[in-house]
């Protein structure tokens, strides 16, 4: 699926903590960020990527646009998505991360601002966040699927490809494989000018 | 679901991408076009008549193996943003560490080429190549001095870059509190417990019979080895790697072992691979480098002095100065945390047109890493065969043993492992030699980084290397480790010092690995 970039305004990170006074012992296990869209009209969204940085567990909440008039309400589409399998250890705590429509629990239809609930409840790390957000909403329709694939598998040596049309999501690392260089003659030889 | 479809179209993608440029594409090619004079294939079918004819023929297996190596040596696809240096390593403070790492290593070889005036590479004048070509299969008779060379680094340098690896964003007081690690290692990655490594490696259990256990003599043969011998002849005659792999878990007979495992690395014999081989060769008589007299140093000081690999002296030579030319090598730093150096040809220093990976396959050889070669003499006598499989193994799994990771089966997982088992299930010896200065992974390091070469008794030593295959992870390193300590604990615990300690360790030979395994894998009460 094709995909635009929608231009967000993150906002700064909140704790939430209890009490008023920041000790050095405990650290705020618990951080909000707000993402709203100030110069986008209410949008369907179809991808939330980011990068992890150690948090172990992501709520979201969004407020859509009801065409009544009563006042938009904060309704969770994503519960507790797990990012880090164990809190206390390394795994998964810097992935790249992609979540989309059909993972959330409502429909995103008209979106108008979205609240990241961040959680790590272990001590062990300093800080935790997220990183390079970015909400993307469906592209134009007429692009196409750029890769369609029969969806039988090895056991009867089946790839079939059919490449529909060409389109600018085209992932980048299939036009740059693994380069195997020859390395140029060494140090005596002299290497020819452009 | 449509992100699972995605995601194996994205890995169907990136495996055909990789096998189009290989040979047995241009094979099945070749072998399609001269099907077609065959009277069963008929133009209305032609499809179905040609995939008929390469699953009779055998090249379907072929492409079936060349699949599974694929699946088995590359990491799966990651996230279409992650940048490539989030492939070779996802954390941060780990690709610095190994940036700075590779730095000091550089400075090294650096210094002690301007300390020696030698150049890092220079082309034999034409009376030498004679000479070498001459020499060539005796190298080892040559005497060169070597005195002044020393190796770039030891385990024991490694090892202090490893203990001093730590994460910004991780609580590292000063004061131990439930955060330090008792260990040396202090990163926290995710290492499995006895639970899940029993899991893990379920066919090692007591109720599955092992070669290293029952092929002994008191064992009557008919039990299980004559079984196990028949199914590995029929492995070997259908030509699956994936069946090999699944097969070697519980060890392979010696007489089908050269075959098995160039059959799990999919290994080939074709002219073509020789020939590639022939011109490496042509390449180490045409120029010489200065990470040849490291080679050379290596081999004199670890494998000539060993009883068991002295005899194969020259082969080591011929396989590792090949394999410092071998730019096919340069491909496995996708997803090795490690870069290859780059130097620039003289006077176009920054210019990245001149910049050339030096050595040619971007691996800098230590102390002690000709013996990841040493083991496969006894299996391989030819020398292009011999390289092959060396070169695969290499790529597959040696080049995780000297470069920082959070892979599982890197050399900081393997640490961490060893030290976690170790804590959990043999406490008071750790303890005690934790109190006495003697941190166990001090002794244990050398052990895992060289694979156990140079340690155990040479078949002893292959049994343990077919697991590795076999489970397509190291992580068998460390448990061995622990389990070595667990069987020696009765005398570790009487040591007072970190020299006794290694002293109780020093000789290995004469443990069998896969009883010490079992043990303390499904036998330990805990």
């Amino acid at each position: 699926m094709s995909r635009v970039s929608v231009p967000c305004h993150v906002k700064g990170t909140v704790a939430l903590q209890v009490g008023d006074v920041r000790t050095s012992q405990g650290r705020p296990g618990v951080l909000v960020i707000d993402v709203t869209f100030p110069s986008v009209a209410p949008f369907e969204l179809q991808e939330i990527m980011f990068k992890n940085y150690y948090t172990a567990f992501l709520t979201i909440r969004v407020r859509q646009h009801t065409s009544t008039h009563t006042p938009a309400k904060w309704v969770t589409c994503l519960r507790d998505y797990c990012l880090m399998p164990d809190p206390h250890s390394e795994e998964g705590a810097q992935e790249y991360v992609s979540l989309f429509k059909h993972q959330m629990l409502c429909d995103m239809g008209k979106v108008l601002e979205l609240r990241l609930i961040l959680r790590q409840p272990s001590p062990l790390w300093l800080s935790f966040t997220v990183e390079e957000l970015q909400i993307y909403q469906q592209g134009p329709k007429d692009l196409g699927i750029w890769l369609q694939v029969s969806p039988t598998l090895p056991a009867s040596g089946q790839y079939a490809f059919a490449l529909q049309s060409p389109s600018m999501t085209f992932p980048k690392w299939l036009s740059h494989p693994v380069p195997c260089e020859q390395p140029a003659p060494l140090l005596e030889v002299s290497p020819h000018p452009g | 679901m449509l992100q699972e479809e995605s995601d194996l179209a994205l890995i169907i993608a990136q495996i055909v991408q990789k096998l189009k440029g290989s040979t047995l594409y241009a094979q099945l090619e070749r072998q399609a076009w001269a099907s077609l004079q065959r009277p069963e294939i008929k133009l209305e079918s032609l499809k179905e008549d040609i995939k008929e004819f390469f699953k009779i023929s055998g090249w379907e297996k072929k492409l079936q193996n060349a699949v599974y190596s694929e699946l088995n040596v590359f990491p799966l696809p990651s996230h279409p943003a992650a940048p490539p240096e989030h492939l070779k390593e996802p954390l941060v403070y780990m690709r610095k560490a190994q940036g700075s790492w590779e730095k000091r290593i550089l400075k090294s070889l650096n210094s002690m080429c301007t300390e020696l005036s030698i150049p890092l590479a220079r082309k034999r004048p034409v009376g030498e190549q004679k000479e070498l070509l001459n020499k060539w299969n005796e190298m080892g008779t040559d005497e060169p001095d070597l005195s002044l060379f020393r190796p770039v680094y030891a385990p024991k340098d490694f090892l202090e870059v490893l203990i001093n690896l730590r994460n910004p964003n991780y609580e590292n007081g000063d004061s131990h509190s439930f955060r330090t690690h008792l260990g040396l290692i202090q990163v926290p990655l995710k290492v499995k417990d006895i639970p899940e490594l029993k899991e893990f490696f379920v066919e090692l259990g007591l109720t599955a019979g092992q070669l290293g256990i029952d092929d002994s003599t008191q064992v009557p043969p008919e039990l299980f080895e004559n079984e196990h011998v028949r199914i590995g002849q029929k492995v070997l005659s259908e030509q699956d790697s994936a069946a090999a792999q699944q097969y070697i878990r519980q060890g392979s007979p010696t007489a089908l072992r050269a075959e098995l495992w160039a059959l799990i690395l999919n290994t080939s014999s074709q002219p073509e691979d020789i020939l590639y081989y022939e011109q490496l060769k042509t390449n180490v008589i045409q120029h010489d480098l200065l990470v040849d007299s490291l080679i050379y140093k290596d081999v004199k000081l670890t494998a000539s002095n060993d009883d068991y690999y002295f005899v194969f002296e020259d082969y080591l030579y011929q396989v590792l100065l090949c394999f410092s030319r071998d730019t096919s090598v340069l491909g496995h730093f996708a997803y090795n945390s490690a870069s290859p150096p780059k130097s620039y040809i003289r006077g176009k220093l920054g210019l990245e047109e001149y910049a050339v990976f030096y050595p040619p396959n971007g691996v800098i050889p230590f102390h002690g890493f000709s013996m990841y070669v040493a083991p496969l003499c006894f299996l391989y006598h030819e020398p292009s065969k011999l390289y092959q499989i060396f070169r695969e193994m290499y790529v597959r799994f040696f080049f995780r043993l000297h470069s920082i990771s959070s892979h599982p089966s890197g050399i900081v997982s393997l640490c961490l492992l060893f030290e976690t088992l170790l804590q959990t299930y043999l406490p008071q010896l750790f303890y005690h030699l934790r109190e006495i200065g003697a941190q166990p992974l001090r002794i244990s390091f050398k052990w895992m980084v060289r694979a156990f070469s140079g340690y155990l008794a040479t078949d002893q030593l292959l049994l343990l290397w077919d697991r590795i295959l076999g489970y397509n992870s190291l992580e068998i390193l460390a448990v061995l480790a622990a389990a070595v300590f667990a069987f020696r604990a009765v005398n570790l615990m009487e040591v007072t010092s970190l020299a006794a300690a290694e002293a109780v360790l020093a000789d290995l030979s004469t443990l069998k690995v896969m009883p010490l395994l079992q043990i303390f894998l499904f036998a330990t009460v805990t």
